[in-house]
């Protein structure tokens, strides 16, 4: 078996590659590309991360194709070859040829994505597994083309698709690279949702490798239909622990602040925690205690893509309701923010239910722009005083882009925020003093906001940026 | 051992197409030779004896071994050349024969692919990489790597297909000279081959076998019914009267005509040609 193999190394290098050495140098680039990806935030590193498992797919794909072909596939049939060493021996190849990359996704996740040994290599082999499966699935579809196609749509899937923003679902079908998010704190549905199709298409690549002498349709019905009545016990299992966790509840008092968590231990919901907290209290100091609730509840709610677009809901991440503002956890990424978008995505949205939440904040037309320009600036400090790596980044993009704003004329529309957005970076004294003579004096008119600038507030009135902004309107 | 067929049916395009209809016969041992047209089924039966493609009904055994049940045993056994064949192209001729030697877990492989190598006159070439051959060497490459690794039985379709006079002939002698190592089972348009080396034929038509026995057998059923007749060489060839011509032979004296007839002026010996033409005309009348 061994000459085999290493014959077979051979065959499949001249047959893609035409020889060893181009098949070396486009392994190198490959690689070369990987390790630059590297040097990216954690999009960049996730891109790696798939690059590799598409190219694992692709290399199989083509290994399987060259021998499953019609008029070569006599050559393994006849002989000793059994239909299932047919399949042991095809698996092998792939998995030695490719064994590279099973090295070079693991270093990618110890390195990269500074997961511990044990679930850097769980999380390899699941990734290295279901790249070979969906490979041989390509590599056995015997239309010319297709199989190809298949695996390029897969990673076409894989790129548009595997992004942070995605936080909506705990799995989504065919992302390969979703479990990398968290490399440290498993994603167990992800985990079991990668396995389930992982060993689909073994089972579906094993059908096509058996060549069968008594045509036997029925097999590949009998193996989809065991595997969706599998995959629908995952999804009811999923939606069991769904349940279950909705109604467990732990409270924790963080400064006074009760906080609800349901189906996280105390340590997960720490980043979550620290930005609600950020948030009140900035809330707090520009509005005093004008809150409608001070219950924040941050809950479980894990469940499949699949199942959300069965039960066709939509849930938000943070919904306001009645007594409480509840943060919904919807993906692991949610607990950790790896990344700078999904963090700011959340800041943003969060920093929405939170104006809501402001009693006075739709008094009038010029409470809510207050408490808007106001926002700016909070979501600029709570980026600055969060401790997580990735809260610089969006601190960045935010002094960036407020900056960007001022330097725009302003209009009647939009001077009330940016004045308010100037007075919160730099008279932190006078915030909450503006916005409780805005809601006391009932300010309805932008004459009547000017006039209380130029009375109660002419520090600020003749600021020399606020001066501007009032000029131009 | 005998190959048993009963009531083999393989349908192509979703059952528009019957490439085999209710087959029943039995191939004995020793050279059996398929003749038939293009279409009439006879690739897709050796692809079915061959383990290589899969039936829809009915039942095909190797003596007592049933190639559903027994296929490993059976794909043990056999050695297959289809009619389109792909190999590794990169692959030097010597190379590509000791990976199907592998494959085929043979021992002492060496010596055998060498000889195999001389055998069909591929010597000098042993190195040459596979692009680098002929289609008619490339064909023998092919005819050889079936021959590895002794084989019980033989199943070559369209093997003299690519190959010139000279390498048909040493093709033949081959196969002859191999007779008592195993059963053979070849396709061929040519009928000159499977009357050199078959002891039995089969002819297929519309995914039927219409004959199958011994080529003696044939040529004796046939025996007065093969008339020739003379015409000069710019007279009309009377249409009704010899609607079932086998061949025009362009003589001296004249045109030949060999056709097919139940009564005529000169009665002639059957070839396996006559035979195979009477037998296809005699299904169509």
């Amino acid at each position: 078996m061994k000459k085999l193999i290493t014959k077979s190394i051979k065959i499949v290098e001249t047959e893609i590659y035409n020889n060893r050495t181009i098949s070396f140098f486009v392994q190198i680039c490959i690689l070369l590309l990987v390790l630059l990806l590297q040097f990216g935030d954690i999009t960049q590193k996730v891109t790696g991360n798939y690059i590799i498992l598409v190219w694992v797919a692709m290399n199989v794909c083509l290994t399987f194709h060259i021998f499953l072909k019609n008029d070569r596939e006599h050559i393994l049939c006849i002989g000793k070859f059994k239909n299932w060493k047919r399949c042991f021996f095809l698996t092998s190849l792939v998995l030695i040829m490719n064994l590279l990359w099973f090295f070079a996704t693991f270093i990618q996740l110890v390195g990269s994505f500074h997961a511990s040994f044990i679930n850097a290599i769980l999380l390899a082999l699941v990734q290295y597994l279901y790249a070979i499966a969906f490979g041989a699935f390509g590599g056995v579809i015997r239309i010319k083309g297709l199989g190809i196609l298949f695996i390029g749509a897969f990673g076409i899937f894989n790129f548009v698709f595997c992004n942070p923003y995605n936080y909506e679902a705990s799995s989504h079908m065919f992302l390969i690279s979703e479990l990398t998010f968290t490399v440290n704190d498993i994603n167990i549905e992800g985990l079991i949702n990668t396995i389930l199709f992982m060993l689909f298409f073994f089972t579906l690549a094993f059908w096509g490798i058996k060549i069968r002498v008594k045509r036997t349709k029925r097999t590949i019905l009998f193996s989809s239909l065991f595997f969706i009545i599998i995959y629908a016990g995952f999804l009811e299992g999923t939606f069991y622990s769904y349940q279950k966790t909705s109604a467990q509840e732990n409270i924790i008092y963080y400064q006074n602040t009760k906080i609800e968590y349901k189906g996280f231990s105390e340590k997960q919901i720490e980043n979550l925690s620290d930005i609600l907290l950020a948030f009140k209290e900035a809330y707090h100091n520009v509005t005093g205690d004008f809150t409608k609730v001070d219950t924040y509840c941050i809950q479980k709610k894990y469940l499949p893509q699949i199942v959300w677009l069965i039960r066709q809901e939509n849930v938000s991440p943070i919904q306001v309701t009645d007594d409480k503002i509840e943060v919904n956890i919807l993906s692991r990424n949610m607990l950790y923010f790896e990344n700078a978008d999904l963090l700011k995505s959340f800041l943003e949205e969060l920093s929405v239910a939170m104006e809501m939440n402001v009693s006075s904040y739709g008094h009038s037309k010029f409470t809510r722009h207050v408490i808007n320009g106001y926002t700016i600036g909070i979501l600029e400090k709570v980026s600055s005083d969060l401790e997580l790596a990735s809260a610089k980044k969006v601190y960045d993009y935010y002094c960036e882009d407020n900056q960007a704003m001022l330097a725009l004329p302003a209009t009647k529309y939009n001077y009330i925020k940016r004045i308010a957005y100037i007075v919160y970076s730099q008279y932190p004294e006078l915030v909450y003093e503006l916005y409780e003579s805005v809601c006391n004096n009932n300010i309805n008119s932008d004459e009547e906001f000017i006039d209380l600038l130029k009375t109660d507030f002419t520090k600020l009135y003749y600021d020399t940026r606020i001066a501007h902004i009032l000029k131009n309107i | 051992m005998p190959i048993l067929i009963q009531n083999l049916s393989k349908q192509y395009n979703k059952g528009k197409v019957n490439a085999l209809s209710e087959i029943n016969t039995i191939i004995p041992e020793g050279t059996f030779g398929l003749l038939g047209e293009n279409g009439a089924g006879k690739s897709s039966l050796l692809k079915i004896l061959a383990t290589i493609s899969a039936m829809d009904k009915g039942k095909v055994s190797y003596d007592e071994y049933d190639i559903v049940k027994n296929t490993d045993t059976i794909r043990n056994i056999i050695g297959y050349l289809p009619q389109r064949f792909d190999f590794f192209e990169k692959l030097t001729v010597y190379e590509m024969l000791e990976y199907i030697a592998l494959l085929k877990e043979t021992s002492n492989y060496k010596d055998e692919i060498l000889g195999l190598i001389e055998e069909f006159n591929l010597s000098g070439k042993e190195n040459f990489k596979i692009s680098k051959l002929s289609g008619g060497m490339k064909q023998r490459v092919a005819i050889a790597q079936a021959l590895l690794g002794s084989p019980k039985y033989v199943i070559l379709d369209e093997p003299t297909v690519g190959l010139d006079p000279t390498e048909r002939l040493r093709f033949r002698n081959i196969l002859n000279k191999r007779k008592q190592q195993f059963n053979l089972i070849l396709s061929t348009h040519i009928i000159s081959d499977v009357a050199m080396m078959c002891d039995n034929v089969g002819i297929m038509k519309t995914g039927k076998i219409i004959y199958n026995g011994s080529v003696q057998n044939l040529l004796k059923k046939v025996e007065g019914k093969i008339f020739v007749e003379m015409v000069s060489n710019d007279s009309d060839i009377d249409e009704k009267k010899h609607n079932k011509i086998i061949s025009v032979i362009r003589k001296p004296e004249g045109l030949e005509i060999r056709y097919i007839a139940e009564d005529g002026q000169y009665s002639v010996m059957p070839t396996l040609e006559d035979a195979y033409f009477y037998m296809i005309n005699l299904n169509e009348g």
